[in-house]
This record gives C-alpha cells, structure tokens and sequence, in this order.
C-alpha cells in the first residue's frame, strides 16, 4: 500500500543555520501522527515543507505516492490537498462561519454546496453559527471552523500546526478530544504538530520525537514513553530520576537495589539508568534508611521527594495517600528499566 | 475659547454668505464657470485619488510582503515624498519642463505626492494582517492571484480606501502645485477671485462650496475607518511572497515612481540652485528665513499650547463634552488653507480691522489650520501616561493639578516636544494662508517661492525650495516617522 506521507532525506536551512537534516518518515493511511518536539526544534518547518509553503533544499516528499518536492519538482501548496490548521486558527475576518468553511470548495452545483458546509459544520457542533462572522467565535469555536474548513475539500492530508497552544488548559484537553474525535470519524490522516509530550502521547497513533533537525525517536505513544532511545528523549518525555549503575549478572545495580534491565547491556558497563517517578513506591519502614523531606499535592496525586543515603529522588504517589513529610520510608522500583552506557 | 478660534471662519462665511441672500448664492453656484469648476476640482480629485491607491497599494504590499531586493530602500522611498511640499515640487517639475502644466501636470504632481498616505494606511494593515490566512487559502486550493484577491485584499481595503480619500482631501485642499501648474480648481479660482477682482461673494461663495464638498468626502472617509477595524487580528509572523520573474519588472515599477517623486525634483532644486547661486540675494533669502522661522515659532507654540490644554482636558479629565470639542476642531480639518485665510480676511476687515495687516492675523489662520493635527500628535503621548499611576498619585495625596505637574507632563514631556516642533516644521511649509494674510513687504520662504516662480525666474526661486525642503520637509518627515513609530511594519521575524 502507497503510504499517504513520504519523507525522504528531506533537509532545509535557513541561511547557514541547517533546521532539518535528513528526515526520512512514512505515514500510513489513516494514521495520526504527532511530532513532538521543543521550540526551535525545526517542527513548524517541516509542515511548511509538507504543505509546500516553502521547498526543501534536498529530499523528496511524496504525497499518496505523487512526487510533490524533490530536486527537479515542486508543487505548490494550492495543488497539494493538504489541510492546514495554523497555531490561531487564522479563520478569514473578513468572511463569515460559512464562507470560510466554503472558501476551498470547487465545482460544487450551489445546493451541493450548501449540503457539504453544513455536513462540516455539523461535524464539528457549529452548525448555529453558520452567519456569524468569524471575529465573533471563541477560541474553541474557531479551531472547530478551521478544522471544518481544512477538512472541506477532502484532503490527502491534515496538517495540524500546534492548534491547541493559545488555548486554557482545560480548554484545551476538551478540544482536543472534540477534533480527536471528528478525525477518527473521517479516517483522516493527520499529522499534529506540538511541543506539549501529554498531547503528543494521548492524541497520536505514533509520535515522531524531533530533536536539532532529526528524529531522535519514532514509535508508538507506550514505547516512546517507557523505552526512550537515550537520557535526553528520556528527560524530555516527562520527568525521570537519574542514577549510576553498572551492569552486574543481567541486573543493574544501583543505590536502590538491582534493578531489571528492560534493554540488553554488555555486562559491566557503567552508565545511567532514568527511572520514571510513577515506577517508586515507598514502604513505609521505620528502619528504612530514606526519609520523606517535601511533598508537593497536585489533587490527583502528588510528588514526594525522599532523600535516599545516596540521592534526592522525586517519587509519584496517589494524592490522598501521599507520604507525610518526616516518615522514613524504604525506596523501591517496580518494573524495568532503561540503562544508557557512559559513551 | 481655541475651538471658538478655529471655528470662527467657518462661521463667518456662512455668515457672510447668507448676508448675500439666497438668490444670488445659487446664481453663483449654478453658474457654468462654477459649475466647471466643481467638475474639474472633483475629476483631478477622483482620478488622484485612485491612481494613488494603486501606486501606494502596490508599494506597500512590495515593500511589506515580498522579498524584493532593497526592500526597506524602497519602504523609505515610498514614505520620503511627504517630505517634499507639493508646491515645490510643483516648481522644480516647471524649472525643468518649462511646459509642464494643466491637468495631466496636476495629476501627476498630486499622485506622487499623496501615494505616501495610501502607502503608510495600507503598509499599517498589511502588517496587522495575519498572513497565515494566505497560507490557508493556499492549501484550500486558491493561487497566488486568487489569495491577492480573495483574502490580502478584502483585508487591506479600507485602509486603501481611507488613504484614497486623504488623497482627495488633500487635492481638494490644494493651493500652491495646482496654482503652479495652472489648473483651475476651486482653490485657484478663489484666490484668483479674491486678488483680481476683490469680488468677495464670488469668492465667499466658492469657498462655501468647497468647504461643503470637503466635508462630504471627510464624512466618507470617518465612515471608512468605522468600518475598517475587522475583529482583532493578532499581527503574526509574516511570510514574504517570493516574485519570482516579477522581480525585475517591480523593481524597475518601484524606481520609477521614486525617479518621479523624488529624483526629478531634487536633481531640479539642486541643478537650479548651483545656477543660481553666484545671483543669490543673500539679504533677501535670510530675511524671508527670518521671517518664516519667526512666524512658524510663534504660530506653532502657539497653536500647541491651545492643543496641550485641550488634550489635557480631553484625555486626563475625561469630560462629557470631550468627544464634542475634539470632533468640532476635527470639523476645521475640512477645511483648506486658503478657504480660512478668506473668511478671516472678511473677519478682519469687518469685526476687527485692528487686526488686518498684521502678523497676528497669520498666528490666528496657522491656529484654525493645524490645530487638529497639534491635537491629534499631542494626544498620543499624554495618552501613554497609564490611568493607573494618576490613580497611585493622588492615593498618595496629590491632587489633580498636581498629579497633572509631577506625573502626567513629565512623562509625557519628550513626546509633546516632539509633537510641537512637528507642528512649528508643518507650519513653516504652510503657504496659502500666509501668502493672503502676511502684512504686506513681509516675505517667508515659501512666500518668495510662490513670487518667483510665478514670474519663471526659477533661479532665483531654487534656494527658497531648497531651504524649504531641507529646513522643514526632511525634519518633519522624519519626525512624524519618530511619531508614528509604532504603526511602523513588523518586519524580518526570524522564523524556524
């Protein structure tokens, strides 16, 4: 099967300053993709490229197996059938719910017209607002009409550029479900652009880690989050506990304990193992050698940080039942984990 | 009292007017050489007025959009022929085609000379305009030109359009490029009028006519602007359009609107004055520049003290009847040059002859004048002075006068400074009125200008324009720029 994405040796620079090396991906039909990555990481260059705002200085990017950037070709964006939602939405002001959603549509008979705008719009709940002016909606509502609008001519694809950024939290996580849920409905193929990792892992099919230009790491939400490919993908999904260890008989051993190795390591090699704060638990011991010195209550649950004989560790533990600040306490880990070799 | 001042023309040519009676004024009117004249002011308006919006329109979205080389040469080129007063230009066109007159003459001189003001509208807009719009409309399927049409467009048209009628308004308002490049218009024939045959209901009643439809457009133009501000669109990054083959055709657009609003009259003042240099009358020019600083010191101080105390009023105290004085002084706006020298001539000949033939008449004429334009400068930094910290003042025991001494006026301090000197250098270009008002034998720069060119002896006409030029045009371009800094384009956002 033709993939519906294909990125290959695809880099750009902007003046002396390389953005994007070599990125190779492919996405399947149907697929949602998230590509996580910090500010500045080249992120909003690569779906300029693919919606062919600007050209790649080197690679082939395909659209449903049509060469659409390479040495020799370029399509432009209005010929392309990607679907943008930008950062604000970018509704046209001058039009109104039902122009913007109708702009892309083409050779349609009037009726027909007025049938698949207000499909889209029912689509996304907006179909009271149809004669309003796009100035008077809401930030959600005007990424509901954007995604209608983007989602009206039927494209190969649907790029979405951060669209949830300038929205509250909560806002947002409600949102997001929304068009999460209008996507699947109309199997689109969708690549969300974000630097927020809750987004990237809860939305996406696959999350594609971009980091300085490439891909540190691409692969399902669970495996980039329990087996990042280095310390630094690790770090930068959430937060982890660093410890040295070396490798002893399979286990790692570590101030706290022998750990399970979850990736194969030469046997004696020292290096670093990241430990998520949800894999500690704290038994309560009063002979335990570590001892409760902070706790930080979030409602849902909390963070507890332990000083260890060795360490300070930050250890996630359900709300209510978080540790008072004083009890000594034994430090264990459950499950395993990930060891990273000194270099 | 001020508002008083600058409404008394107004008042006192309907006055007169009316004394005439009614029969009289619409023979006046209704007669065919007024009737031409209505004809020729409203088509040299029109026709100005649409062809500086393409011309500032296309320079404004060349200059903020694309990646032309020497952009931001061509931004300033753009802007720079406010600098250059359209009578002078006027001048130093003539000085190099001894026949350039009539209606294409005054079409040209005007066009350039108030593409700048479609130019900074529209460049204004097009920097609040989300350009990810264009984007969008790109991957919805429309092309380079159905975007132009469709999205930049719709966005940026009433900024165009309220440029376009500043155009008119000035055309309308027009004295000195017209009378240079002998074209009839109302500001013409009033003057003519009034100097041939001192027939001052001829006159008056042109001048009515004038103010009438002056205002008409002014009204179009406050409409324009209710409607322009389309939501709040947040000024994103800007994506520069790349031209591709257009390149070398617009630029060679671009330099040759700069070549006919800027080259050719200074290679003409510059050339002129070199000729005419070994026969300068020194005496004479340091008199008129004498006399036109003095007359521009007194006249604008004056006018800015009248325009701090109403924007004091207006925008620290916040009366009710605030929005009333300001739009009453905005109502004198309408208002051309020559229209209130007129009427204060009868003024002063009628209630106060003491006054007629003197150099106060003149302070009294640059007050009606450019009183809204001190007040609309002035107003902007007394604006900047946060409501909050007259609030913190007098919660520390500072009374208002006080609050007004120790908080508001040094804050705002550099900004009126800013704003008075831009009013003495708007002043010291002004020629209508002085030319009508000045007690006789006193000359100004602009006066001596005016004198020779209508005799050809454009030597000895050069060092006046280019006095005019460097002394008022170039500062006052520059800090107007100073002023309205902020409207200026968001350019170059780095992007990744």
């Amino acid at each position: 099967m033709v993939s519906t994405l294909a990125l290959s040796g695809v880099s750009k620079a902007f003046g002396s300053k390389p953005v994007l090396q070599n990125l190779s991906l492919e996405i399947a039909n149907g697929e949602f993709v998230a590509v996580l990555g910090s500010s500045g990481s080249g992120k909003t260059t690569l779906l300029r490229l693919i919606a062919g705002f600007d050209d790649p200085d080197s690679g082939e990017i395909s659209i449903s197996g049509k060469l659409v950037a390479s040495k020799n070709v370029f399509v432009a964006a209005e010929a392309r059938k990607v679907g943008y939602v930008p950062q604000d939405a970018a509704l046209f002001p001058h039009l109104s719910v039902f122009e913007n959603v109708a702009f892309g549509l083409k050779g349609l008979s009037k009726a027909a017209r007025v049938d698949r705008v207000r499909e889209l719009l029912k689509l996304v709940s907006m179909e009271s607002f149809e004669n309003q002016s796009a100035t008077e909606l809401s930030g959600g509502q005007k990424h509901r009409v954007a995604l209608a609008r983007a989602l009206a001519p039927e494209p190969e694809l649907i790029l979405l550029d951060e669209p949830f950024a300038a929205l509250d939290a909560e806002l947002r996580a409600r949102i997001r479900e929304e068009i999460k849920l209008v996507l699947d409905k109309v199997s689109s193929t969708t690549i969300l652009v974000t630097h927020d990792q809750e987004e990237a892992l809860s939305i996406a099919d696959r999350v594609a880690l971009l980091r300085d230009g490439n891909f540190a790491q691409v692969g399902n939400p669970r495996e980039i989050y329990s087996a990042p490919v280095d310390l630094g993908v690790a770090t930068f999904l959430g937060d982890s506990v660093i410890v040295d260890g070396v490798v002893e008989n399979d286990k790692v051993s570590t101030s706290l304990g022998q750990l399970t190795l979850l990736n194969s390591a030469k046997e004696a090699s020292r290096g670093k193992v990241a430990i998520r704060p949800e894999n500690f638990y704290l038994q309560p011991d009063l002979n335990g050698d570590s001892i409760v010195v902070g706790r930080q209550f979030f409602g849902h649950d909390a963070v507890v940080e332990v000083k260890t004989p060795k360490q300070l560790i930050r250890a996630r533990s359900s709300g209510p039942f978080a540790l008072e600040v004083g009890m000594k306490v034994t430090v264990w880990v459950r499950g395993a984990v990930n060891f990273y070799p000194e270099a | 009292m001020a508002v008083l001042i600058s409404l008394v023309p107004l008042v006192y040519l309907f006055v007169r007017v009316g004394s005439a009676g009614f029969t009289k004024f619409a023979d006046l009117v209704f007669d065919a050489r007024t009737l031409e004249l209505i004809l020729s002011s409203l088509v040299l308006a029109v026709l100005v007025s649409l062809s500086a919006m393409v011309v500032g329109t296309i320079q404004a979205w060349i200059a903020v959009r694309s990646n032309i080389p020497g952009r931001k040469v061509f931004a300033v080129l753009a802007a720079l022929p406010l600098a250059i007063p359209s009578y002078v230009a006027a001048y130093a066109w003539i000085a190099v085609i001894p026949g350039f007159s009539g209606f294409f003459a005054a079409w040209l001189l005007l066009t350039v000379g108030t593409a700048p003001l479609v130019y900074l509208a529209v460049s204004a807009a097009l920097a609040r305009f989300d350009s990810s719009t264009e984007e969008v409309a790109a991957s919805l399927g429309a092309g380079k030109f159905a975007v132009l049409a469709k999205i930049t467009w719709p966005n940026i048209r009433g900024a165009a359009v309220s440029g376009g009628l500043l155009s008119a308004l000035y055309v309308l308002s027009d004295f000195g490029a017209v009378s240079i490049v002998r074209y009839d218009t109302f500001t013409r024939a009033i003057y003519n009028a009034y100097r041939a045959s001192f027939d001052r209901n001829l006159a008056a009643t042109l001048a009515l006519v004038l103010v009438v439809v002056t205002i008409l457009v002014l009204v179009v133009e406050s409409r324009s602007r209710g409607t322009r501000a389309i939501g709040t669109v947040i000024a994103n990054r800007l994506n520069r359009i790349d031209l591709r083959g257009w390149k070398i055709p617009l630029v060679a657009l671009l330099s040759g609107i700069a070549t006919v609003s800027l080259l050719v009259p200074l290679a003409s003042l510059i050339r002129w004055s070199i000729a005419g240099l070994p026969e300068t009358d020194w005496a004479q020019v340091l008199g008129a520049l004498y006399n036109s600083v003095t007359l521009a010191v007194s006249g604008g101080m004056l006018t800015a003290l009248f325009a701090v105390a109403i924007a004091i009023i207006v925008v620290r105290f916040r009366p009710r009847f605030g929005f009333v004085l300001e739009r009453s002084v905005w109502l004198t706006h309408a208002t051309p040059g020559i229209v209130v020298a007129l009427s204060l001539t009868y003024f002063a000949n009628q209630v106060a002859p003491w006054i007629y033939q003197t150099s106060f008449l003149v302070l009294i004429a640059y007050l009606a004048l450019f009183l809204p334009n001190a007040l609309s400068a002035i107003s902007t930094p007394l604006r900047q002075s946060p409501v909050a910290l007259d609030e913190v003042a007098s919660s520390l025991g500072l009374t208002k006068l006080q609050t007004l001494r120790k908080v508001v006026l040094p804050i705002a301090g550099p900004g009126i400074f800013a704003a008075t000197t831009l009013v003495i250098l708007t002043v010291l270009k002004e020629l209508p009125a002085t030319l009508l008002l000045r007690p006789t034998g006193i000359e100004t720069l602009a006066t001596r200008l005016w004198t020779e060119t209508s005799v050809a002896s454009f030597s000895t006409a050069a060092p006046y324009a280019l006095l005019l030029v460097v002394l008022a045009g170039i500062p006052a371009w520059l800090l107007n720029r100073a002023i309205r800094k902020d409207l200026e384009p968001i350019n170059d956002l780095e992007r990744v």
